[in-house]
C-alpha cells in the first residue's frame, strides 16, 4: 500500500504544473510511457498493464468515491480540457464508469446558448457545481472562454461585454476571475482537479482518420473540427498561457500525456483517487448517543427474528 | 421451467420481461409476489450462491449490449429514456442502479436522487420538482425514488400533504385516484415527446429489510446509511406496501408499465433492469446517424486534406 501510494504521489508531481511557471507543451511528451519496464513493452502489453492499474485504481476510487458520499463534506471538481480527439469522452467512460451515476454528474459544455450569453462566461458552469458528497465532472469549461475565445476573439462581439480593450490586461483578468472563483471553491469545499490531455498533432490526425474511416464513428466528424486544427498553433500557445497563468496551489494543472489512450486513463484515475484520499475523507464515526441507538435498533431487529 | 432453461442459456427473453410486468386488468398482488427469482427446475434447487454468481456472469455479459443501444441513443439524440426506481427501504436502489450502469457512458447518464422535499419543492406542485429533472434527447434519466413516493409517503403520514398545503377532503379516495389520474397523464405527455418511461418496483419482504438493516448496522462501511427514522417506518410495513399495490395497479397502462422486480438476490435486479432497459432503447429503433451524400463528400475532402498534411 505504501509503495502504491508513492507511486502516486509522483505521478502527481511529475504531470503538475508547478504554480509560477512558465509552460513551454514542446517541452511534454504526449507520447510518454513511463519509465523502465514500460519502455520494453510492445502496444499491446503497454495497453494490458495500463488497464491493469487501470482496475486497480477502479477499486481504490470507488471506495474514495464511497467515503467522500458518506462524509458529506467535500465536492470535487474534474475539469477536462483538451484539443479534439484527445480522448475527453474515453476518460469519463473508463475512469468513471465504476461509479454510481448519481454520484458523480457530468456536464457538458458546448456552444454558449443566447440565453447563458446574457451571463458572465462562469454562470452557466456555476449551476452546474457538484453538490458535497459528489464528483462533478466538466466536459470542457469555463477555460474555454480563453481557449477557443482567445484563438478567435470575433466571438466576444456576441457577449456584449462592456466597451473596453479586448487585449492583453483583458485576458489577464479572466485568468484572474478564474483563480479566485476556484480559490472561493476550495475554501468552501469543493476540490478543483484540472486535466489538460496533450496529444500530439500527429496523434490527432491518426484519430480524426480513424473516425473517417469507421462507419459507426463518422458522425462525430466535423469539417469544422478540420479548420480548428488549421489553428493548432494559436491553440497551444493559448493553452501555455493559460497553464501558466491559472495552477495554483489550490487548483493545480496536470498535464496528461494522451498518444496512449489508456496510458492517459490510468494516470487521470491515479491523480484523481489520490486527490480525492488526500481530503481525508472517512465514514463519519457516530457519537455515543448515536451508537446507543443503533445498539437499540439492533436489539430490536434480532428479537424480531 | 422456461425461466430456469433461459437462465442457464444466458436469455432473457421477452417471456420473462413479460412476466414481470404488471397488465392493464391483471392487478398485482405484492404480498403474494415472489421477492425471490425462482429459477429452479422441477425438484432441483439451483443454490443461491450459484443463482448470484450466474446473475452477475450475465449482467457482465450483457454490459456490451447496453453500452452500444446506449452509444446508438446518445448518437441519435431524438429519444430519451425515464427509469424510474421504487422500493421499501433497504431494497438496495443504489446498488440496482449502479450495477445496471457499470459500463455505459455516464455521460449520457443523467440520475438524480430524490429524498425528502425541500421547501422551495414544497412550494410549487406535487410533480414540479421531478419535471426539472427530465432526461434531454439522447439521454437515460434514472430517478432513484420519484413522483410516486407523492402517492405513497403522504397516505402513510397525512401531515405531509399540510407541509404541501393540500388537504384530502372528504373523499380521500377521490383525492388519489386524481393523483393517480395526474400522474398517468403526466407520463402520457413524457410518452408522446419520445420519452419512454420504464418502472422498476424492487421487491423485497419484511423480514429481508431486518436483515439488512442489521447487516448495515453491523458493518461500520456502511453504518451511515441506516437511520433509525428507518425503523419507525418498518413499523408501518403493511400501509406502506398496500400503497404500492394501490399506486402500481393504478398506474401501469401498456405505454407506461410497471414492471415487479425481485430484489432479495444480488445483481438479479440489476440484471434484469439491465434487460428491460436496453429491450427498450432498441424497441425506439435508434441508432448512429447517417452521413448525408453532402457530409460524405466534405469528408471525403477532409480525409484527403489530412493524407496530404506532410
Amino acid at each position: 500500500m505504501a509503495k502504491k501510494a508513492a507511486k502516486d504521489s509522483d505521478l502527481l508531481e511529475l504531470f503538475q504544473v508547478q504554480p509560477g511557471s512558465q509552460v513551454d507543451l514542446s517541452q511534454h511528451d504526449p507520447g510518454w510511457i513511463g519509465s523502465g519496464e514500460l519502455e520494453e513493452l510492445g502496444q499491446e502489453e503497454l495497453k494490458e498493464r495500463a488497464v491493469e492499474i487501470l482496475e486497480e485504481n477502479r477499486l481504490r476510487l470507488a471506495e474514495a468515491q464511497e467515503k467522500l458520499l458518506a462524509q458529506n463534506s467535500y465536492a470535487v471538481l474534474v475539469i477536462l480540457q483538451a484539443m479534439d480527439a484527445a480522448g475527453k469522452d474515453g476518460i469519463i467512460k473508463h475512469v468513471m464508469s465504476a461509479f454510481n451515476p448519481q454520484n458523480c454528474p457530468v456536464t457538458s459544455f458546448k456552444v454558449p446558448t443566447p440565453q447563458e450569453l446574457d451571463h458572465d462566461f462562469i454562470w452557466r458552469n456555476y449551476k452546474a457545481l457538484p453538490e458535497r458528497g459528489r464528483i462533478g465532472i466538466f466536459n470542457r469549461s469555463y477555460y474555454e472562454e480563453v481557449l477557443v475565445v482567445k484563438v478567435h476573439p470575433e466571438f466576444l462581439e456576441g457577449q456584449r461585454l462592456p466597451p473596453g480593450k479586448r487585449a492583453g490586461k483583458f485576458w489577464k483578468k479572466r485568468y484572474r476571475s478564474i483563480n479566485n472563483v476556484e480559490r472561493h471553491l476550495t475554501i468552501n469545499g469543493t476540490r478543483v482537479v484540472k486535466f489538460f490531455l496533450h496529444i500530439s498533432k500527429g496523434e490527432q490526425k491518426k484519430r480524426f482518420l480513424k473516425r473517417l474511416e469507421e462507419p459507426e464513428k463518422n458522425w462525430k466528424f466535423s469539417t469544422q473540427d478540420l479548420v480548428e486544427r488549421g489553428y493548432w498553433d494559436e491553440y497551444m500557445a493559448a493553452y501555455e498561457t493559460m497553464l501558466s497563468a491559472t495552477s495554483t496551489r489550490w487548483a493545480p494543472w496536470y498535464i496528461i500525456p494522451a498518444d496512449h489512450k489508456w496510458v492517459a486513463r490510468a494516470i487521470v484515475s491515479s491523480i484523481l483517487t489520490s486527490t480525492i484520499l488526500e481530503l481525508g475523507v472517512d465514514y463519519p464515526a457516530l457519537s455515543e448517543e448515536e451508537l446507543e441507538v443503533m445498539e437499540a435498533a439492533r436489539l430490536q431487529l434480532e428479537q424480531e427474528g | 421451467m422456461e425461466v430456469a432453461a433461459a437462465f442457464q442459456n444466458g436469455l432473457i427473453g421477452k417471456e420473462i420481461i413479460n412476466g414481470l410486468q404488471v397488465k392493464p386488468g391483471k392487478p398485482v398482488r405484492l404480498a403474494e409476489s415472489d421477492p425471490c427469482w425462482d429459477v429452479s427446475v422441477k425438484g432441483i434447487e439451483i443454490k443461491e450462491q450459484e443463482l448470484q454468481a450466474r446473475a452477475e456472469e450475465l449482467l457482465e455479459l450483457k454490459r456490451g449490449l447496453l453500452a452500444e443501444a446506449q452509444d446508438k441513443l446518445y448518437a441519435s439524440d431524438r429519444n430519451a429514456v425515464l427509469v424510474l426506481f421504487q422500493g421499501m427501504a433497504g431494497a438496495d436502489i443504489d446498488a440496482a442502479i449502479q450495477h445496471m450502469m457499470t459500463g455505459v457512458n455516464p455521460q449520457g447518464c443523467q440520475a438524480f436522487n430524490f429524498s425528502r422535499p425541500s421547501t422551495e419543492d414544497l412550494d410549487h406542485n406535487f410533480l414540479w420538482r421531478y419535471s426539472l429533472a427530465l432526461p434531454e434527447h439522447g439521454r437515460i434519466g434514472i430517478f432513484n425514488h420519484s413522483y410516486y413516493d407523492e402517492v405513497i409517503y403522504p397516505k402513510v403520514n397525512p401531515e405531509a400533504l399540510a407541509r404541501q398545503k393540500v388537504r384530502v377532503g372528504k373523499k380521500p379516495g377521490e383525492f388519489w385516484r386524481a393523483r393517480y389520474q395526474d400522474i398517468n397523464n403526466f407520463e402520457r405527455h413524457l410518452v408522446a415527446n419520445n420519452i419512454a418511461v420504464l418502472k422498476f418496483f424492487l421487491h423485497i419482504s419484511k423480514d429481508e429489510q431486518r436483515q439488512r438493516f442489521l447487516k448495515r448496522i453491523y458493518d461500520p462501511k456502511q453504518r451511515w446509511r441506516f437511520s433509525p427514522a428507518d425503523l419507525e417506518e418498518r413499523l408501518h410495513w403493511d400501509q406502506y406496501l398496500e400503497a404500492y399495490e394501490q399506486a402500481i395497479n393504478a398506474t401501469s397502462p401498456e405505454i407506461s408499465p410497471w414492471y415487479i422486480l425481485p430484489a432479495e438476490q444480488a445483481w438479479v435486479p440489476s440484471l434484469l433492469a439491465a434487460n428491460i432497459l436496453t429491450e427498450t432503447i432498441l424497441d425506439l429503433g435508434v441508432d448512429f446517424p447517417q452521413v448525408s451524400e453532402e457530409a460524405r463528400a466534405e469528408q471525403q475532402a477532409a480525409r484527403q486534406q489530412l493524407e496530404e498534411e506532410s
